[in-house]
């Protein structure tokens, strides 16, 4: 007899075509010493398969381990460690193709490919790759089908099929799982690595750096509101306050991020005040950063952001992850307050440099202007003889100096860090706010969504009667910055979403193009919220779901509907598949058996006319019914007649014997 | 725990189970699975993919991430199902005992399986094998019923049982082992393993002028006929082989007259096992001569003739003979 667990050549086929598979969704990400290992297994077990080579010698087997070996450790520093598991998986499961015979060979394979293909949803979270992932794990599954198939019947379509049957069962109780079993918090702190690219704000803000963020049109954030969304001009998403110049940069000085007294505002405290309260729920992509971005003041927040002093958000760990919170912001609430110690830091300016805005603050002080007039002169002379451009000159050395009397030309940055140097020349505190302006509004689902060429800087100023008030010297110079959606603005401008090529064609901002965006978006957005963030909403869907929860209702809702599902599977499976007997057979069947009672039972080999003449010659009186059965049964049976009035007298002829039988 | 240990606390627990499982099924003739019979437990492939879940939902939780959650509650659910697929494979199917074949000792005895399936349902690669003995798979997908041959070693001559059968089976996923163990009613003789040696007296040949009758033998080729084991392979029709058309044995015949007597007291210079090999030694060389041969061993006597039934009855007769410790050195 044949041995069994010999690998069978649709498995090989099936193992290649998974492997391919599996690698793919990294190829991105994983370096380029990869390919060749891969080129030369993959191809190297091809030609084995089709039968025009042997297998390697052990002496390449060796050379291929030491080299990979070598390649792996030298990839080792600096690496991310997920990356480089990653990468150790991919080499182990490539280089085990060329020493692979036999069944258990094939189950290392099989078992590392769906380590590998989960492991790809830590680089990408989108819809298409979990659409991918989910048929990688069908062809996995076929092919550990396949593994399974007998050797003379093995076939290569039967495993697919097989597979899919599998998952469309399995896929009520992943749901099931999915919805009831807890998140945990994260046993241990893990390295996310470089798993997506980061566009956003940095922590400092340099006046003529050319900016890149104008170049993307990757999303920052969506937003969704609970009931009213802030008017255009009130959508300033603070996210990091820069309170220090050091000549060259804006910087966030490290007395910012003490922990001090401050008030914070209440709820109840903004809505006697009788501020406008918004209710929002931000889901913010990975940005690297510990600030969150939010309007205004935030009144209510999670507990996992600590509000600071200015009324900034910030995590104790850097976002690597996407992310979603949910906030309540007050917008033109009234903050007065102002220590001495924070008045001295928002009055900061480094010691010489930029000797003709300092000369120019003196020369409005000495007009005797009040704080309010001498923004207003500032802003008056943005506007007089400023040009706003995301490609202006640049500059080096005193920075300030050569944007206000020389270049005259920038953007949101240039504007804003020469307003509040010149601020603070002459004693007005004031501090630069970076952050994002403005937002998609998706007219499918209603939610925001902040891109990347939103990213804008502005200032706020403390006047002594109105506390801080917000202030954007870029709308000065370009109102349409402030009123018009960034891309139209920005559309003739050079570098304008210059890696964002189908955005810039203007490809995605017409008629049908831009109605599919929108859905695809409000897609992505309840993704992003019902499955990437679901944590975020498990407590509350569970609570409507269950109208309060307790561990009993937990675990019925558990147990009931698997169990439910496995039934009917089973029954789908034991008991269906079992009765195809057709419902005539059956009831033929029936009066054979009370007919055999009788001892007149249907001899093997005996047409059903033979033995209904036997048993008329028996018992005369069913002599007529007996024979109508049996010329209607061969009639169904044996002519194809699928008259349904063949049937019913069928079973009234039936009937009709039951009734003239002798009953012993 | 000591790796050996281990194992004997396995082997332990198994022989037990086994046991427990044949207590609780008599010896059958024919025989439908059910939930009675079929044991599942998760094969040691379905332990490592546990372990592979468990890495799977700890990626979720340490990177917060519900798409691992999901691919970990796909996979475990798919686990879950896998149990009654598994279970689905074995369940429903009946098994016929049908008869054993005779074999030599030395050889592997033949016993015929029938598995049939109820319904319109598939079943594919149900392992079958006998304590001792190869595996051997079977499907029942467009067939609805399959015969196979179950080899068993058998090392004596005399009676072989068939003994438990182990129906076991890894489909669809090899997570879960589903099985069952059958005591079967089978039994098939196993023939002395035919020695060469010594020579026959012609004093024991006798000629008979009678008619002349036709027996089976190797001098004019007559037609083809199943291989079966035990067959010369000489006779093997090598060329119907290489068509594909299957094993085959060319069947000779004979014309002869003569016969002869195969007599326990040949050769007194042998024990008792050695003798009866001899004697199927020389049954066999009789048969293929198409010399007419009987046989006389204490108690039995058999007349002479000619042909397979004859052969059979013959070895029949010197595999069934008393061991040497019963019976006593003559």
């Amino acid at each position: 007899m044949k041995p069994v667990y010999q690998l069978n050549r649709n498995t090989m086929a099936w193992l290649l075509i998974t492997i391919v598979l599996v690698i793919a969704p990294h190829t991105g990400t994983l370096p380029l010493w990869i390919y060749p290992i891969a080129i030369l297994t993959i191809g190297w077990r091809l030609m084995v398969h089709t039968g025009r080579w042997r297998f390697p010698h052990w002496s390449v087997k060796l050379a291929m381990i030491i080299g990979s070996s070598f390649a792996v450790l030298a990839s080792l520093n600096g690496g991310p460690t997920l990356l480089l598991t990653v990468v150790l998986l991919i080499v182990a499961f490539l280089l085990k193709l060329l020493e692979m015979y036999q069944r258990r060979d094939a189950l290392v394979v099989l078992y590392v490919a769906y380590l590998v293909s989960v492991t790809a949803f830590l680089f990408n979270k989108s819809i298409p790759m979990a659409v991918y992932i989910l048929i990688t794990l069908v062809m996995i599954t076929a092919t550990l089908n396949c593994v399974y198939q007998s050797e003379q019947r093995s076939s290569f379509w039967r495993p697919l099929k097989r597979s899919a049957i599998l998952y469309l069962q399995a896929l009520p109780m992943m749901l099931i799982l999915f919805i009831m079993f807890p998140r945990l918090p994260p046993l241990w702190t893990v390295d996310l690595g470089s798993g997506e690219g980061r566009t956003g704000m940095s922590d400092t803000l340099a006046p003529g750096d050319v900016s890149r963020l104008t170049r993307s049109a990757e999303t920052a954030f969506r937003v969704s509101f609970e009931d009213s969304l802030p008017a255009l001009e009130e959508r300033y998403w603070r996210g990091i306050v820069y309170d220090t110049f050091d000549g060259q940069r804006w910087l966030q000085s490290p007395e910012s991020k003490e922990p001090s007294n401050f008030p914070e505002i209440s709820a109840t405290a903004a809505a006697q005040a009788l501020v406008q309260l918004y209710s929002y729920q931000v889901i913010l992509e990975p940005t690297g950063q510990r600030w969150r971005y939010a309007l205004d003041i935030p009144v209510d927040y999670p507990a996992s952001l600590r509000l600071q002093p200015d009324y900034t958000l910030l995590t104790d760990q850097p976002l690597n992850q996407r992310s979603q919170y949910s906030l309540t912001s007050a917008i033109g609430y009234q903050m007065m307050q102002l220590t001495a110690a924070a008045r001295q830091r928002y009055l900061q300016l480094p010691e010489g440099g930029n000797a003709r805005a300092q000369q120019q603050a003196q020369q409005w002080l000495e007009q005797g202007l009040g704080a309010e007039a001498y923004l207003q002169e500032i802003l008056q002379l943005f506007r007089s003889r400023f040009t706003y451009t995301l490609q202006p000159p640049r500059l080096s050395g005193e920075r300030i100096d050569q944007f206000l009397f020389d270049t005259q030309q920038g953007f949101c940055g240039h504007f804003a860090s020469s307003t509040v140097f010149l601020l603070r020349a002459a004693g007005i505190p004031a501090r630069i706010i970076g952050g994002y302006q403005g937002g998609e509004l998706n007219p499918v689902d209603g939610s925001l969504t902040i891109r990347q060429y939103e990213a804008h800087a502005w200032i706020e100023v403390w006047l002594p009667d109105k506390g801080w008030v917000r202030v954007d010297p870029t709308a000065a110079v370009a109102p349409e910055r402030v009123e018009k959606p960034a891309e139209e603005l920005f559309n003739l401008q050079q570098g304008f979403l210059a890696d964002a090529s189908a955005m810039r064609a203007g490809l995605l901002r017409v008629g049908w193009l831009k109605q599919l965006r929108w859905q695809y978006d409000a897609l992505n957005y309840s993704w992003n919220r019902w499955v990437l963030n679901f944590q975020h909403n498990q407590q509350s869907f569970l609570n409507g779901l269950l109208n309060g929860a307790s561990v009993l209702k937990l675990i019925l809702l558990l147990l009931v509907p698997g169990a439910v599902v496995l039934g009917a599977v089973a029954w789908n499976l034991l008991i269906r598949s079992r009765q195809r007997v057709a419902p005539i057979e059956k009831s033929l069947a029936r009066l054979d058996q009370r007919l055999a009672r009788l001892g007149l039972a249907r001899a093997p080999g005996e047409t059903v006319m033979n033995h209904a003449h036997r048993v008329a010659g028996v018992i005369p009186d069913v002599a007529a019914s007996i024979v109508a059965v049996a010329r209607r049964y061969e009639q169904i049976r044996y002519a194809g007649d699928n008259d349904p009035r063949l049937e019913k007298q069928l079973y009234s002829a039936i009937e009709r014997c039951y009734s003239l039988l002798p009953s012993r | 725990m000591p790796k050996g240990m281990m194992r004997r606390v396995e082997n332990r627990l198994r022989k037990a189970v086994k046991h427990w499982a044949l207590r609780r099924s008599p010896r059958v003739h024919q025989l439908t699975l059910s939930q009675k019979r079929i044991y599942i437990m998760p094969s040691v492939a379905g332990f490592m993919f546990v372990a592979l879940l468990l890495v799977l939902l700890l990626l979720g939780i340490n990177y917060q991430n519900n798409l691992a959650y999901g691919a970990t509650f796909l996979l475990s659910s798919l686990f879950v199902v896998t149990i009654i697929h598994t279970y689905a494979n074995l369940s429903g199917i009946t098994i016929t005992f049908l008869k054993g074949h005779h074999c030599f000792a030395g050889e592997a005895a033949a016993f015929e399986v029938q598995l049939s399936a109820s319904g319109q349902r598939q079943y594919e690669n149900i392992q079958l094998r006998w304590e001792q003995g190869e595996p051997i798979a079977v499907d029942l997908l467009e067939k609805h019923e399959q015969r196979v041959s179950l080899y068993m070693p058998a090392e004596h001559r005399g009676v072989l049982k068939a003994g438990v059968l182990l129906i076991e089976t890894f489909y669809p996923l090899g997570l879960f082992r589903a099985w069952t163990w059958l005591d079967a009613d089978l039994s098939t003789i196993v023939f002395p393993k035919p020695i060469a040696g010594g020579r026959l007296s012609d004093a024991d040949s006798h000629s008979d002028n009678g008619a002349e009758a036709v027996h089976p033998g190797r001098e004019d080729f007559d037609g083809l006929e199943q291989y079966q084991k035990g067959m010369s392979p000489r006779h093997i029709a090598w060329k119907h082989y290489a068509r594909g058309l299957g094993l085959h044995a060319k069947s000779y015949v004979d014309y002869s007259a003569e016969h002869c007597w195969l007599s326990w007291h040949f050769w007194p210079e042998l024990n008792t096992e050695a003798r009866l090999s001899r004697l199927a030694y020389w049954a066999l060389q009789l048969e293929k001569q198409g010399t007419p041969y009987g046989l006389i061993i204490p108690g039995i006597e058999i007349k002479p003739a000619l042909g397979e039934s004859h052969r059979n009855r013959v070895l029949e007769a010197l595999a069934l003979f008393p061991a040497a410790n019963s019976a006593g050195e003559p």
